[in-house]
């Protein structure tokens, strides 16, 4: 088996460039997760046996948490993903900031690296991470307390309302996003709760919000994941690297080179009233087909790649797609615009809105991007205005986040950009 | 991208100062000689294990080994920043005074860390925790410990209802092997700590640990203390703990708990060091 050996060789050259160099590890953390991940679909097949039959166990697989950037970000997704939203306690000082970064960022690495974090009794729980990551994001009052008011972008400080917002309190901006992914929940679960516990005496929780795509091996990894709608959700991210890292990481030289931007909303969706929508309805307001999420401008058959022809006509000359789809309202209008959108599915229950007692089930719609002001603001703005799917999608929480560059060995999160 | 300057918490992670003439002393190849047994440590994994050695040579602590520095043919170099105990005298025995010296020197601390003690009152007291590696060919001894952080600290053992009775007569040893904090037992203060020829002492709850009494300043979780190890040859060994919320294992290291014995008094017990 190569895997391993391929493992150990990252793991033995990760050691050696913090030790020699004490520079920081080139970013291979989506290379790494999405051969991963092939090699899983090469070993799955016919399946006669319980779960883990056929394919091989990745319960050991590790993505480094050392890096020019955060890991998280342009990692291949995870099948889990546990959002916590963190408000530092009052009368938090620069200290305590310091001191809780310091303390959850030696956990995230140990955690990572499938290691108990220092204070655990058992190494058990933490030996399987499961491409495990955790990504910090700042929010404007870290910044505050840290006594750096002034480094928080204006782009995160200031997120503007929108006009089909129904923003929620309880969903609202927290100082601290712990983005918390693996493949597997219990792996998720060890390293939240840990987490957490170190994180109590600085802070305390404002939200956790939990959402998955298909079970690993489920789906075939090449597509985009499918949402509660059904539909593959993710389609316009860029795939090729260089185009990705054009999207997602800072510009601007200075402490947040390698450093990103993130906004996390809450998408409410109606999902009965959907179920009862004709499928031709549900792929006009998307814009895309269910069955592959090709875009209703190229032929059937194609795939959920190729580009939207929002110009395409046919044989009458009625637009192919409607001006109204979500799928041609969110298309970029340039290339400021594009986003490497990284949404989880949530579903929390039947009953869990304690408002109506009905289901809150929706969309965790995660967007990295070098500059909130300049792509998720004019996007969700002309969503506002008009997108077919606001018939079925409510936004109840929106919070967004400075995503300082990854940490070199012996940093930090955060270190410099609150220096 | 330009790392920035490690802060002074984190050099506990930091490259080992390497002596010219051992420059193999903790290589991985050394690795299955560790006799410890460390909760979790996955024995069937060989490769992990060796990977893991790697990691660790890239993360030891540099231990200052000032006591046998100033010692005629003591292999210390210029890497030496403790001058101030350079003129401790070893208690080793001329003729293994170098040997003993260059084993003190090898010893690696990883994985340190303290409980958090966010208030003085009503127990100013915590304990450290680490794993204190000696890949050399000699044991080494630890006889005392110092922190930034109080004015009294003692070597501990933790003494179960089972291995009291011998406890009495090896107060040093590498390991409770299969004791865990489940098993809390009475903490005794001992005089010395032995870290075996290629061997691990593992300080952690409910077993060795240096306890820290009379402190003079809290530790909230997250906060650095200093910690230094002092070996029978004299030589000091500092290392960075970061304190840890913890609430595991019965045993005071917690203001909240009642204790359960007399050895946390300020005062030195009866066998303290001296």
């Amino acid at each position: 088996m190569t895997a391993p050996s391929r493992r150990a060789l990252l793991r033995g050259s990760a050691a050696l460039a913090g030790a020699l160099a004490g520079s920081a590890l080139s970013g291979c953390s989506d290379v790494r997760g999405a051969s991963a991940d092939v090699t899983a679909a090469r070993h799955s097949g016919p399946v006669d046996g319980g779960p883990g039959s056929a394919a091989r166990a990745f319960g050991s697989e590790q993505i480094p948490f050392h890096g020019p950037h955060q890991a998280g970000i342009l990692t291949a997704q995870q099948a889990h993903a546990s959002f916590v939203g963190l408000d530092l306690r009052t009368g938090a000082t620069r200290e305590d900031v310091v001191n809780l970064l310091r303390m959850l960022s030696d956990d995230a690495e140990r955690l990572c690296a499938g290691r108990p974090p220092l204070g655990a009794l058992e190494a058990v729980p933490a030996n399987t991470p499961a491409r495990l990551t955790v990504t910090f994001g700042f929010g404007p009052g870290l910044f505050a307390a840290a006594g750096r008011p002034q480094r928080c972008p204006a782009s995160v400080r200031s997120l503007p309302a929108f006009a089909t917002d129904r923003l929620e309190e309880r969903w609202g901006q927290a100082d601290l996003l712990l983005q918390v992914c693996s493949d597997d929940p219990t792996a998720l679960a060890y390293a939240r709760r840990r987490l957490l516990r170190d994180a109590a005496a600085m802070a305390r929780l404002r939200w956790v919000q939990t959402g998955f795509v298909a079970a690993r091996g489920s789906d075939t990894v090449e597509a985009s994941p499918r949402n509660l709608l059904g539909m593959r959700d993710g389609s316009a991210n860029e795939r090729d690297p260089q185009q990705r890292a054009d999207v997602v990481w800072c510009r601007d030289p200075g402490v947040w080179t390698g450093g990103s931007q993130v906004v996390l909303r809450r998408v409410r969706l109606d999902l009965d009233r959907w179920d009862d929508a004709d499928p031709s309805t549900k792929e006009a307001a998307f814009g895309r087909r269910i069955v592959d999420g090709s875009p209703l401008s190229a032929p059937q058959g194609t795939s959920e790649f190729t580009s939207i022809d929002r110009q395409a006509i046919d044989a009458q000359g009625f637009d192919v797609i409607p001006v109204s789809a979500h799928a041609a309202r969110a298309q970029a209008r340039s290339g400021a615009e594009r986003m490497i959108r990284r949404s989880y599915s949530y579903d929390d229950g039947p009953a869990a809105d304690p408002a109506s007692g009905r289901p809150d089930t929706g969309l965790l719609f995660v967007a990295y991007q070098a500059d909130l002001a300049s792509a998720f603001v004019p996007v969700q703005r002309r969503l506002a205005a008009s997108d077919a799917l606001n018939t079925w999608a409510t936004h109840v929480g929106s919070a967004a986040f400075a995503v300082p560059p990854g940490a070199a060995p012996g940093e930090w999160v955060g270190q410099r950009v609150l220096a | 991208m330009t790392p920035a300057p490690m802060p002074p918490a984190l050099m506990t992670f930091s490259r080992p100062i390497s002596s010219p003439s051992e420059p193999n002393r903790s290589t991985p190849a050394q690795a299955p000689t560790d006799r410890s047994v460390r909760p979790g440590h996955d024995h069937r994994l060989g490769r992990s294990r060796l990977l893991r050695g790697v990691a660790a040579l890239a993360c030891t602590v540099a231990l200052a080994a000032c006591g046998s520095a100033a010692t005629p043919g003591g292999s210390a170099g210029p890497q030496d920043t403790t001058g101030a105990a350079a003129g401790s005298t070893s208690a080793v025995s001329p003729g293994s005074a170098d040997a003993a010296g260059s084993a003190s020197r090898a010893l690696v601390v990883e994985e340190a860390w303290a409980v958090a003690r966010p208030s003085l009152t009503p127990m100013p007291m915590t304990a450290v925790f680490a794993t204190v590696r000696n890949p050399s060919d000699r044991e080494v001894v630890i006889t005392a410990a110092t922190t930034d952080a109080s004015d009294h600290t003692e070597l501990h053992t933790t003494v179960t209802a089972t291995s009291a009775s011998t406890a009495a007569s090896t107060s040093s040893h590498a390991d409770h092997g299969t004791s865990t904090p489940a098993d809390h037992g009475t903490m005794r203060n001992v005089d010395r700590l032995t870290v075996p020829a290629g061997g691990t002492l593992t300080l952690r709850p409910g077993g060795d640990h240096v306890m820290v009494m009379a402190m003079r300043r809290p530790l909230p979780a997250g906060t650095p203390v200093g910690v230094t190890l002092t070996t029978a040859d004299g030589a000091k060994l500092r290392f960075t703990a970061v304190a840890k919320p913890f609430t595991g294992a019965q045993e005071p290291y917690h203001a909240t708990d009642a204790p359960t014995h007399g050895s946390h008094a300020p005062q030195p017990s009866a066998s303290g060091h001296s």
